[in-house]
């Protein structure tokens, strides 16, 4: 073999060798394409393709009357990536970051150096630097017109409360997430909430978004509207009043809750201090607490409703009855005392509930057997939740009878050792005022889709019958009579209107004493032929005084009146009242009243007036307190801002005028004293007939105004009055 | 078509006497030509797709790249051109100064080399970076051939044929095995078939292999970079890991896997790869993997038949065709280095062979080692041009 040949032919062997690699290739790639393609193609969807959620938008609450009372808002995070490739080259020039920053900074109002400080502060490779997280739409489409490459512009939605603070507790808010976190948005979250759709994306190593794959693999479906029973303007007045309330009281919180007896629809519920679920995380959390439905508190004197429900229909009591109250008003019953706000005298039944004697109270309750009375208080709602469509609702807490002490009964008979919420109450009221039929409390009216079409409507829910109708109808007078003049409540008279309830002052325990705190309420309903309104209304702690007649009451009455003012129904009822002749009385002690409390006394009494000013308090009136007046006679007033501003040179600072007391019962005479800063003690019962120091001589606050009492005078000045 | 024909003003040009220039009546091989012109399009394309990111890290962008990349395959195409014109024998003359230069250089680049992935290749003259790895494998692969021919009438003679040059084939692959083992391991390869073409011993050659052998093991003991390499290759040639991805060792290897999986048969199309940001260099060692992505089983398939029409072309046409035996050791020797590589970087990609960095040539991102393909095809081409059997038609 010559060297050629044999070059050759070991040439040919490494080429038949070398051949055999593009063989093993093909091979290869056949192999890894047919019989591990298929997981390796999956394993690259694993890596690559992420679903991300397209959000759904959450649905509206509206109120009754189709008002907007939560919606979403869209506003826009305006990202910026500095190392967008630009022109060929990469980055976003100088000048046109610039041109950005000024222009951002001159619509927000901050300053360049901020936006220029957070661009200057990002990681050096970073292509995504936040720069507002919460711009408007108008702001929005400015930075979208100046058209520079590298700004990013991302929707979101947020939610936003149409009017601040209003119906803040029934609503509630959502956290960052847009889940509701308490109210409607958290009991309804998941109706509200929708679902969200899916989206494919494809992700690089870096778990940065790439692109976005086809159409969306889910669309979202938008959350459900809920159409609530709240009436936005009742709302408005309750939350106005109340306010008012607390802040002249000088109360911790004040709660209230307006209901329709009939079906159970809440048409306001509030609490103040209150907060703006726009911007919740802002408040105290005691500010969202929604004391209605989560605070238990001892009711006191409204809980007589009970006590009278479950007398009445066991036969109990009589209406001719009359129950004789111990002249110190105080009774011993085994071993602890147990005492009226002022010796109250001999009453009739319906008194007793009028003037509000526990003494008496107890002496009925003591008529029937625990287990009884249990029965009633159970059935009309106490110890267990009314399962109001809100999170956060206690039940309160009702002792079985087998756990009673002694004097439970006669205690639990005015409202105390028990605990219910305040909307316990509210609900116990609506049934007596539906004549014993007790309807479920709710809040939402009709859930809606996104078309209009009706997901879930409520049906009013009877709980249960509380007691017999006629039970009901025989105490409305009774209650009503509490209104009267000669009632607790009669601040929460409103002339024209028919209005029975109740009023309640609860001493506040804490720390398991019984303290001089108290609580005062007032449940009440109107009108009283048709009741259309249930309104419970609750002042923790007034410095001013601890009656729920004269603290919680007026508040009930200025809504009355101006709920009465938008129910074209119960207008029309109050203005076909016949005008009745008026009566010869004698002229009230009116200074110091109010204009408005002013009025509303005498128009009550018939009389005549004129008030000269527009705000503030009388500060002088003729003819003088204690005035024979004839029929047509008018009293001419004078309205002062300050209390005691017309006789300015005597005011002291610090110091009060004693008024004139006498001829007043001894509960409108405390509180009156109460308001003026001063103590009261306290001789006899009934009518006021002697005072020290005498009216018109001042006296420095915190003193003490001594009051001798005449049992049951029938010429006191208001009682003359008294239909 | 690009044409190659003779010129005889061209000594002007390239400063050469008249005999260097190459003045043969017919044009060199145009199959090789054009398989080099179909590497070099299917390397612009998916080079172009996969090097967006790299841009980005080098703060520039892909529009930059790739013209340097342009200007690169012109260069090469200049040079490979070039060399054609030059008749082989004048560069076998030249073979001993280009070893002795190319040995200064391997040394230069282990004191002043620049680092980069962790390893020292790169030299710095005048701004102008390269891989003296290359030029010393090709000269090395040229100064074996031009030996080879010499010692034809004792070749089978160990002192006087091969100890001499293992010599060199040791010197060189040994210094370019401190920084770089697989372009060792494969030069040596290529040295030995080379050899073994030229009529070395099989014994000698053989026994060589054994020592080679226990050599690597040596060298591998010494490097837990080269063991877990090694170790990866074995479990991913047992089973292509498909239930999870792999973080750490064996993530490229599976990554190419996905890719060619997801090419299927026609591929994602061109410049939709989306492996390429999950590749480590996706433009040079794993640029096998993304045109597998890209242009699916028949575009992989398609490149790996261009270098098998080169292997062919190089082998069957031009070394069988050579006029002497230096033509067909050098046809042989030039064929075998762009072959290899090409395969070694396709077996790379899609698991058949462990992982190494070797580039692909004509195809991937990197002058170096494109100016230098370039040169070994011109030497082909001009071998080509002195077909014994057309000589015998024309002359004979």
């Amino acid at each position: 073999m010559d060297e050629r040949t044999a070059i050759l032919s070991r040439m040919f062997i490494i080429l038949g060798f070398v051949l055999l690699i593009p063989c093993a290739l093909g091979f290869q790639l056949i192999r890894v394409n047919y019989f591990e393609g298929e997981e390796l193609r999956a394993l690259w969807s694993k890596q690559a393709i992420d679903q991300i959620p397209i959000p759904a938008q959450r649905g509206n609450i509206y109120d009754a009357n189709g008002t907007l009372l939560a919606t979403n808002a869209i506003d826009y995070r305006l990202a910026y990536d500095p190392k967008v490739p630009f022109n060929g080259g990469i980055g976003v020039p100088k000048e046109l970051e610039n041109k950005l920053i000024q222009k951002l900074a001159t619509l927000t109002g901050k300053s360049v150096s901020h936006y220029r400080n957070k661009i200057n502060s990002a990681p050096p490779q970073s292509r995504y630097i936040v720069l507002e997280d919460e711009l408007s739409v108008i702001i929005k489409d400015e930075i979208k017109a100046l058209d520079i490459k590298g700004v990013i512009l991302e929707e979101n939605y947020k939610r936003k409360y149409t009017f601040g603070p209003l119906a803040s507790h029934v609503l509630g808010f959502v956290n960052h997430e847009t889940d509701g976190r308490i109210g409607l948005e958290a009991y309804y979250n998941e109706e509200l909430k929708g679902e969200n759709g899916v989206r494919q994306v494809r992700r690089d190593p870096f778990n940065r978004i790439f692109e976005y794959i086809g159409a969306p693999k889910k669309l979202p479906r938008d959350g459900y509207s809920l159409h609530t029973t709240i009436d936005a303007y009742i709302q408005a007045i309750l939350e106005d009043e109340l306010k008012a309330g607390v802040e002249k009281h000088l109360a911790n919180y004040g709660t209230g809750i307006i209901m329709d007896p009939k079906t159970g629809a809440i048409k306001a519920l509030a609490n103040y201090p209150t907060y703006d679920p726009n911007y919740p995380a802002s408040s105290d959390e005691e500010n969202r607490r929604n004391f209605a439905i989560s605070d238990m508190i001892e009711p006191g004197s409204t809980f007589k409703l009970v006590t009278a429900v479950a007398a009445v229909e066991q036969g109990v009591v009589s209406f001719d009855e009359i129950f004789e109250t111990p002249d110190n008003g105080e009774v011993v019953i085994h071993d602890l005392v147990l005492r009226d706000h002022d010796p109250l005298g001999d009453l009739s039944f319906e008194e007793v509930i009028q003037k509000s004697s526990n003494v008496a109270t107890a002496e009925i309750a003591m008529r029937m057997k625990p287990e009884v009375f249990y029965q009633y208080a159970r059935n009309m709602g106490f110890g267990t939740e009314t399962n109001i469509d809100l999170i956060g609702e206690v039940q309160g807490s009702l002792a079985k009878p087998y756990e009673w002490s002694l004097v439970t009964l006669p205690w639990m008979s005015h409202g105390y050792e028990i605990q219910t919420t305040s909307l316990q109450i509210a609900q116990a009221y609506a049934a007596f005022a539906n004549k014993g039929l007790m309807m479920r409390p709710y809040l939402v009216e009709k859930i809606e889709d996104k078309n209009g079409d009706v997901i879930m409507e409520h049906e009013p829910v009877e709980i249960r019958r509380i007691a017999k109708r006629s039970t009901l109808e025989k105490l409305m007078p009774v209650f009503e009579s509490v209104v009267a003049d000669s009632g607790t409540g009669d601040l929460a008279q409103v002339e024209g209107l028919r209005i029975a309830g109740k009023t309640g002052t609860a001493k506040k325990v804490v720390n398991g004493r019984y303290t001089n705190n108290y609580r005062g309420s007032f449940a009440g309903f109107f009108p009283v032929d048709d009741p259309q309104y249930v309104a419970f209304i609750l002042l923790d702690e007034p410095r001013t005084s601890g009656y729920g007649g004269f603290t919680a009451a007026p508040i009930f009455r200025n809504i009355a009146l101006r709920i009465a003012g938008l129910d074209n129904d119960i207008q029309r009822s109050m203005t076909t009242i016949e005008e009745e002749a008026p009566l010869a009385v004698r002229t009230p002690f009116l200074r110091g009243l109010s204009r408005e409390e002013a009025k509303t006394l005498l128009r009550e009494l018939n009389i005549q007036f004129e008030i000269n000013g527009n705000s503030g308090y009388v500060a002088a009136q003729i003819p003088e307190a204690g005035t024979e007046l004839k029929a047509g006679d008018k009293i001419s007033l004078t309205l002062s801002e300050t209390f005691t501003e017309a006789e300015s040179e005597t005011v002291k600072e610090g110091y009060a005028e004693i008024p004139e007391l006498r001829g007043m019962n001894m509960r409108k005479a405390t509180n009156l004293l109460a308001d003026l800063g001063l103590e009261t003690e306290i001789i006899g019962s009934g009518t006021v007939f002697a005072q020290y120091p005498k009216q018109g001589e001042w006296l420095r606050k915190g003193y003490t105004v001594t009051l001798r009492g005449k049992a049951r005078s029938l010429e006191t000045l208001t009682d003359a009055t008294k239909r | 078509m690009i044409y190659t024909s003779p010129h005889s003003n061209l000594s002007n040009v390239i400063g050469t006497t008249a005999e260097d220039i190459d003045t043969p009546k017919q044009g060199s091989d145009r199959y090789l030509l054009m398989a080099v012109v179909i590497l070099m399009t299917f390397g612009l394309l998916a080079v172009y797709s996969s090097i967006a990111f790299f841009a980005e890290t080098k703060s520039t962008t892909a529009g930059q790249l790739i013209l340097s990349h342009l200007i690169k395959l012109g260069i090469a195409f200049f040079v490979m051109l070039l060399v054609s014109k030059i008749n082989y024998h004048a560069i076998a003359k030249l073979s001993r100064i280009g070893m002795v230069v190319s040995l200064f250089l391997l040394v230069a680049v282990l004191a002043f080399g620049t680092e980069q992935f962790g390893a020292k290749r790169w030299l710095n003259v005048g701004g102008f970076s390269f891989q003296p790895s290359m030029v010393a494998s090709v000269a090395l692969l040229i100064h074996i051939s031009v030996l080879l021919n010499e010692k034809q009438e004792y070749i089978k003679d160990f002192q006087k044929a091969f100890l001499p040059i293992m010599f060199w084939v040791v010197l060189t692959c040994g210094l370019i095995g401190i920084e770089d083992f697989s372009s060792a391991g494969i030069l040596m390869a290529i040295c030995l078939l080379v050899m073994f073409v030229g009529r070395i011993s099989v014994i000698q050659i053989g026994s060589l292999i054994a020592i080679g052998i226990l050599g690597g093991i040596l060298l591998l003991s010494q490097s837990t970079n080269r063991q877990d390499r090694i170790e990866q290759y074995i479990t991913q040639i047992k089973d292509i890991p498909s239930e999870q991805i792999i973080q750490g060792s064996g993530y490229q290897a599976q990554q190419a896997h996905i890719a060619i999986a997801k090419g299927e048969l026609f591929g994602v199309g061109i410049g939709k790869s989306s492996q390429r940001d999950f590749l480590p260099a996706p433009y040079n060692d794993f640029i096998f993997a993304i045109i597998a992505e890209e242009y699916g089983l028949f575009g992989a398939m398609g490149l790996v038949l261009m270098y098998t029409l080169i292997l062919i072309r190089g082998v069957v046409f031009v070394a069988r065709n050579a006029e002497d035996h230096l033509g067909s050791l050098l046809a042989v020797a030039c064929t075998m280095m762009i072959v290899l590589y090409g395969f070694v970087n396709a077996g790379v990609a899609s698991g058949i062979l462990p992982v190494t960095g070797l580039p692909m040539p004509f195809v991937s991102y990197g002058g170096t080692s494109m100016v230098f393909a370039g040169i070994m095809v011109g030497i082909l081409l001009n071998i080509s041009k002195h077909n014994r059997n057309r000589r015998t038609l024309y002359y004979g």
